[in-house]
């Protein structure tokens, strides 16, 4: 394993490495190809493992390739399959938008709440609980979904089933019964972290004096909020947004670990599905086909997002002089 | 070690910041680059360090053309705007640091950057890092880097605009004294006219990458070779006063709606010859050379009274009542008896009247 | 009575809902050491025998292995990430914040462009560049694969920590007397220092906490605590003192190189803000 690594890395390395050296050799040339040094390393990794991947899956949802991974070419038969022909695809269509909606919302709006309310106690309290709030991204994934499992685990060893017992109710199998409603909030919980961090600095640094004449005026706390400060957060808010819509249709890992979209595609989303169907199944062709339809709805979104917001306003040229 | 600039120019792809600079500095003058900002001096203080190459044009030390020579073969000396001092070491190791680099050895090095800190009186800061030293100290250990390697040339970007106004009053003469002191030929960029004109031997005073004039400051005060060097050196600003000539008979005047000046003789023949009939012309003068007097050729009322201590500054809106014409600034002493919306003469003193043509800006 | 409610009231909403979190990692703490634990933080009889992976063997199906084994692996793939990342993204980043060349912004733009790609669709597109560079279930593969995962992030650091030295402090040192590879060695690497070690932590940190990379293109013996863990929790009747334990094995390091890492961050923060 280790040498045939080595054989196909020093192959590539010296298919590279001759014009480079050539030009090296030459003064005025040399300082003019540095930059190129300094990022073919980069350009190697992303044309390998951003843009090769994309190229093949394209190439690969076209196909039927299966688990013996010889294929043919069956044009647009994947999508169609995947859009009108799979029984399960409304069902996980369904799932996918209301998990979308309402993890967006609770990342978004619960962040942005608990930003809200911690910059507004005592300093030390605000980052004890902001700090509770980060455990979920501190913590491994498999541990974070470990921690829920039990939770929420079935017997009447999980913490709700014996919270449950004291008052002589039965356990429940919450996971089976509520797969969708509990996938939600883990995951949400994740990103919520992350706006809670944004958007906290971003309360910080809005003048005082905004604050302080809002008070003057007569606004009270709640007021304040929410006639000047959200106004005023409206950059971050969309940003968020954005970035967590794209993050959350895309997400599966923690969803896998958790129920795998169980039972039975209850808690399943496009991106699991598509996982499974191309590792469990080994329907490698009709898996990317639906990896494309992924990649073509983000992208959408992207631009989309990028209109009605005008984000394009938030990249700033590079000021950078000789 | 003298330093000549020849047609230099340099452009940042379609902006033109340095245009066809020519200078010729003496080995041990103290010359300042002077301009507003976006001017061009940095720039070329840069392409003097080495530091930018020029797009056309050469610079000399001495007999050698050292467009392509590296900043470090150079043999300078620079104290950059926000003193560029390395976080990561020490004030010794900051100074030590240029002989570091040429391989010299421990002790004597250490040696020569305890001199050159004791030069700028830093010797006690030697074992302290930039970021617990005060701007003044920060700058004082940046110069004693630069002279430590006993440069040919010293480079100086804005030395003093980071101090503090009475720092800056005391580190002027400072370095005024150093450099007599060590005879380096010194190159500093400044955008305070004042700064210029109390430091240095000779001015180049630049805008928009162009030189207006290089002189020594006497000169550029009082004989500017144009409207730029006129108003930009000075403080307060001079006056100035558009109006056409005319000439009767023999004599010439300057005249527009609040004022008709007879030119004195040596100025009207100077004028008639270069200038036709119907120019238009800048009349510049100082608001020292302002009288408010019981006669003169000029009236007009008081708009403000700002006194300033030494002087009185007046800000006067020529003209008898009714016409609008335009305002001057005139310095009286502070003893003046007068009150906004009093009507004054002012008497200029004809000798020191400036006059420049108002389409090319330059001198007459 | 009314205003003293009213001002405890954020503490209660706040306590309130962050109340699932002190229950699960308190109990997170209690049950690796207990045998048993009621309502997650009572414990019932301290024991070290959860942590028994540390010095016996593992059961895993048909397999016996120890622990040690799958540190081994961890940290390998971990520390693979970790230095390819400071190497790749260090040089890339100086490019970026110090050099001149065509296409600059479109690079830049780039960067951003490539934290939307989907995670699905590359891990599926992944497995297949690997397979035909015939890299799949290897170790040097699926590090070179996640790697390339942390190159936006790294690169944007970094650039960060470049931009953050200013350009009169390069110039001051070819003024001195560098040529400027050896202003770079001198002065510029010294100060991005604390970047750099924030890059690989972080790095270092991807690579730890990793599952579904490691669980897709690296399966067979050559496994990693995260899959472990994960295999573990899949079986029919779970040990959670076990699982508490090992769990606890695995997150502290995380939580340590994670702490590090934000202290070297917010150093240079503080160091570029000099007088």
């Amino acid at each position: 394993m280790e040498t045939r690594w080595k054989g196909a890395a020093s192959q590539l390395l010296l298919v590279l490495a001759a014009p480079l050296r050539g030009l090296l050799l030459r003064g005025k040339t040399r300082w003019k190809l540095l930059p190129l040094l300094f990022l073919a390393p980069t350009a190697v990794f992303v044309f390998f493992f951003y843009l090769l991947p994309v190229a093949l899956t394209g190439l690969i949802s076209l196909t039927d390739m299966d688990m013996r991974l010889d294929w043919h070419f069956i044009g647009l038969a994947n999508f169609v399959k995947a859009i009108a022909g799979d029984p399960r695809v409304p069902r996980i269509i369904m799932n996918t938008v209301i998990y979308v909606v309402f993890a967006l919302i609770l990342t978004v709006g619960l962040g942005l709440a608990i930003a809200l309310i911690t910059t507004h106690i005592r300093e030390g309290a605000g980052i004890f609980f902001r700090g509770v709030w980060l455990l979920p991204n501190l913590t491994p994934p498999v541990v974070y979904i470990l921690l829920w499992q039990w939770f929420f685990d079935s017997s009447r060893y999980g913490f709700l089933n014996s919270f449950l017992g004291l008052f002589g109710l039965p356990p429940k199998a919450w996971l089976t019964h509520y797969a969708l409603p509990i996938v939600i909030p883990v995951n949400a919980f994740i990103g919520l972290s992350f706006c809670m961090i944004v958007f906290t600095s971003a309360i910080k640094s809005l003048p005082r004096s905004l604050i302080t004449a809002a008070k003057v005026d007569g606004a009270t706390t709640w007021q304040v909020c929410r006639w000047v400060i959200i106004p005023l957060l409206k950059w971050p808010i969309a940003f968020m947004t954005a970035w967590h819509l794209i993050a959350h249709i895309n997400s599966y890992v923690y969803i896998l670990l958790l129920t795998d979209g169980g039972p039975y595609y209850r808690s399943e989303v496009w991106a699991l599905y598509t996982l499974h169907r191309s590792f469990d199944f080994y329907e490698f062709g009709y898996g990317a086909a639906m990896a494309m339809l992924l990649v073509a709805v983000t992208v959408l979104l992207t631009l989309g997002i990028w209109r009605v917001f005008g984000l394009g306003r938030l990249l700033e040229p590079s000021k950078i002089e000789v | 070690m003298e330093v000549t600039l020849e047609e230099l120019s340099k452009w940042f792809g379609q902006v033109k910041a340095v245009s066809n600079l020519s200078l010729k500095i003496e080995d041990g003058e103290f010359v300042a680059l002077l301009g507003p900002s976006g001017c061009g001096k940095t720039t070329t203080l840069l392409m003097i360090a080495g530091i930018y190459k020029p797009t056309s044009g050469r610079i000399y030390f001495g007999d050698r053309v050292v467009n392509d020579l590296p900043p470090k073969d150079r043999k300078i000396g620079m104290v950059f705007q926000d003193y560029a001092l390395y976080p990561h070491m020490t004030v010794l190791q900051n100074i030590a640091f240029p002989l570091k680099l040429q391989r010299v050895p421990r002790k004597v090095r250490e040696e020569r950057a305890r001199e050159a800190a004791e030069l700028v009186q830093i010797e006690e800061l030697l074992d302290r890092r930039p970021s617990q030293l005060s701007g003044g100290q920060q700058q004082r250990v940046a110069l004693a880097r630069a002279l430590v390697k006993e440069p040919d040339i010293l480079l100086l970007d804005e030395p003093l605009s980071n101090l503090d106004a009475k720092l800056r009053i005391t580190m002027r003469a400072e370095l005024k004294r150093l450099q007599k002191e060590l005879g380096i030929t010194t190159i500093f960029v400044t955008h305070d006219q004042l700064e210029a004109l109390t430091m240095a031997d000779r001015i180049a005073v630049l805008d928009r990458g162009e030189l207006q004039q290089f002189s020594t400051p006497d000169e550029l005060y009082n004989s500017p070779s144009n409207l730029f060097v006129a108003g930009f050196i000075g403080t307060p600003p001079m006056n100035f006063i558009g109006a056409s000539l005319e000439r009767l008979a023999s004599e010439v005047f300057l005249v527009n709606e609040v004022l008709r000046l007879r030119l004195p003789e040596e100025l009207a023949r100077r004028v008639a010859t270069s200038m036709s009939a119907s120019a238009q012309l800048v009349l510049g003068i100082r608001p020292e050379d302002v009288a408010i007097a019981q006669e003169g050729e000029l009236e007009g009322e008081i708009q403000v009274l700002e006194p300033l201590g030494r002087d009185l500054l007046v800000t006067i809106s020529l003209g008898s009542s009714g016409t609008q014409g335009p305002t001057i600034k005139v310095l009286a002493p502070p003893t003046l008896r007068a009150a906004m919306g009093d009507k004054v003469k002012l008497q200029l003193d004809m000798g020191r009247i400036h006059l420049f043509d108002k389409a090319t800006g330059e001198a007459l | 009575m009314k205003r003293k409610l009213l001002s405890a009231l954020p503490y209660i909403v706040l306590g309130v809902s962050s109340l699932p979190f002190f229950i699960m990692y308190s109990w997170l703490l209690m049950n690796s050491f207990s045998e048993r634990v009621s309502f997650g933080f009572i414990p019932k009889g301290l024991t070290l025998e959860n942590w028994s992976f540390l010095w016996a063997p593992i059961e895993w199906g048909l397999e016996r292995t120890t622990i040690w084994r799958f540190l081994l692996n961890t940290i390998l793939y971990a520390g693979g990430i970790a230095i390819l990342q400071l190497v790749v993204c260090t040089l890339a980043a100086y490019a970026i914040s110090r050099m001149e060349f065509r296409g600059k912004t479109l690079v830049l733009g780039l960067q951003l462009l490539l934290r939307a790609f989907p995670g699905v669709l590359l891990l599926i597109g992944t497995f297949f560049v690997l397979l035909y560079l015939r890299l799949l279930y290897t170790i040097p593969g699926v590090v070179l694969a996640r790697m390339a995962m942390e190159i936006p992030f790294g690169v944007w650091v970094m650039k960060g920590f470049f931009d953050g030295v200013p350009w009169s402090v390069e110039w001051a040192a070819l003024v001195d007397g560098c040529s400027r590879f050896g202003a770079w060695r001198q002065v510029v690497f010294p100060l991005v220092k604390p970047g750099l070690l924030a890059v690989s932590l972080f790095g270092f940190l991807a690579g730890w906490e990793d599952f579904i990379f490691a669980y897709i293109l690296l399966p067979g013996e050559t496994k990693v605590l995260s899959v472990l863990i994960q295999g573990l929790v899949a079986t029919e009747v779970i040990d959670y003192g076990y699982l508490a334990a090992m769990s606890l094995f695995y997150m502290l390091p995380a939580l340590i190189f994670f702490l590090l890492a934000q202290r070297a961050l917010t150093r240079v923060a503080i160091a570029t803000v000099r007088a």
